[in-house]
């Protein structure tokens, strides 16, 4: 550094006074700042109160909305609109877990059945009067897939089966997969073929007697049926309960007396070339338990 | 921002801060920037950070208000300057007053200079502040406020030479 550049920095140097705030004008300013300091963090108080009230107000919306919205998806048709509808099972590869409530699938797109409805409906929207309804859901759930060997017309064939459960009566039974679809129609579920040709219907009248209901039901299938049958004892190789059977080609129905209540079991076949439908309906019941 | 920090602050670093607005507005009047800059302080309390010191960070918000200040000033009140320094020392009058034109010169010089080469020659030539913290103030590296303090030096040598040692 130069002698000029040193000259230079003390006399920089020399600039620098000993120039003081007024004590006076210090004080007051000291003052002054303590207030300010003091708004500002009041000010700030507020904000942050205000930004945390807003932001709690603005989750609790969301979490209103979101439990009106969540909340208007369970929401049911009236009863009287759901006098159409049922639930449909798809008896695809995957059983479901038997203790699933909802117990059914959506229906292949292919199939037009326009009698499909989405939701399921609880017993007490099914039937409001409560009449022969169970107060305990009804429903059936597709426990597994098995093989079973069935004889069609004297010949032995291997077929699939799936297995059900009908609650809350615990009746389990199987169902050929030649009725791949199943559907809830109120306190009914009703299995049919893909083309909809045969179909079985199941359910039950609690707190009744085979006695009882052949009588209705020989009314209900007069103009099918000339008499009705005997009651039978169970049979080696069929299910365990005494039934009543009625066989008239196209319409079949069987009743079996579980306890107080009894299985109806209803075949019916509008087109006469699916004939392996009434022969696959022995599978279900041979397998009534 | 609590009252307590703030009259800490205050107690350590308004008389610099003073001085250091004294020097760059080239007038003493600058008792409302003093509190401004604590003011903005306060209100900018949250963006302070705690890696540089509060002194180089009130003086960085001293240098803005400054410049700020510079623009909107026209005259620079050079005798009320020049007075805070005339009780510093007991000599002759004539060598008093010689001293003073010759302060006068040299801030008049100081004034001249570019804004960086001010900066630098107020920070560390007059305030004496260390390379780091005048760095911290003018947000630069040491290298660069060493390399700009030498050429200010030289600038400013040659402002005085045109309006002092000419003379």
């Amino acid at each position: 550094m130069s002698h000029n550049e040193d000259e230079l920095i003390k006399e920089l140097k020399e600039l620098k006074t000993n120039a003081q705030l007024d004590p006076e004008r210090k004080e007051s300013m000291k003052i002054a700042l303590q207030k300010h300091a003091k708004k500002k963090r009041s000010r700030s108080k507020a904000k942050h109160t205000f930004i945390w009230l807003s932001s709690t107000a603005a989750v609790l919306a969301c979490g209103v909305i979101l439990y009106t919205f969540i909340n208007s998806d369970q929401i049911t048709l009236p009863a009287g609109d759901n006098e159409q509808s049922e639930e449909i099972g798809n008896t695809g590869e995957d059983a479901k877990d038997p203790n699933d409530m909802e117990g059914l699938g959506v229906e292949d797109p292919d199939n037009n059945d326009t009698s499909t409805a989405e939701e399921e409906e609880t017993p007490e929207q099914d039937d409001p009067s409560g009449e022969g309804v169970s107060q305990q859901e009804f429903k059936v759930d597709q426990l597994g897939k098995e093989t079973r060997t069935i004889s069609i017309e004297g010949t032995e064939e291997e077929t699939s089966v799936y297995n059900y459960r009908m609650d809350p009566y615990g009746i389990e039974y199987q169902v050929d997969t030649y009725y791949g679809e199943y559907a809830i129609e109120e306190n009914t579920v009703r299995h049919h073929d893909k083309n909809n040709y045969t179909s079985i219907r199941l359910y039950v009248e609690e707190n009744a007697t085979i006695e009882e209901l052949a009588n209705e039901f020989d009314a209900r299938y007069n103009e099918n049926f000339n008499n009705v049958s005997e009651i039978m004892e169970p049979n080696d190789g069929e299910n365990p309960y005494s039934g009543l059977t009625q066989n008239a080609g196209s319409q079949e129905y069987y009743l079996y007396q579980i306890d107080d209540n009894v299985l109806v079991i209803e075949y019916e076949q509008s087109n006469p070339e699916a004939s392996d439908g009434s022969a696959r309906l022995q599978t279900v019941i041979e397998s009534i338990r | 921002m609590d009252e307590e920090l703030i009259t800490d602050w205050f107690d350590a670093y308004s008389d610099d801060i003073y001085r250091f607005l004294v020097y760059y507005t080239s007038t003493s009047d600058v008792e409302d920037l003093v509190q401004e800059v604590f003011i903005k302080a306060i209100d900018r309390y949250d963006s302070f950070k705690g890696d540089s010191s509060p002194k180089t960070w009130l003086f960085s918000i001293a240098r803005n208000l400054a410049i700020d200040e510079a623009r909107k000033q026209t005259r620079q009140d050079w005798r009320k300057l020049i007075k805070t320094y005339e009780h510093k020392i007991d000599i002759s009058p004539e060598d008093k007053h010689l001293l003073t034109e010759k302060k006068l010169e040299l801030h008049k010089a100081i004034t001249k200079l570019k804004q960086d080469y001010r900066d630098v020659v107020i920070l560390r030539g007059i305030e004496e502040l260390s390379v780091t913290e005048t760095a911290n103030i003018l947000k630069w590296s040491d290298s660069k406020v060493r390399v700009t303090f030498h050429r200010a030096l030289k600038a400013l040598k040659l402002q005085v030479k045109e309006v002092y040692y000419e003379s």
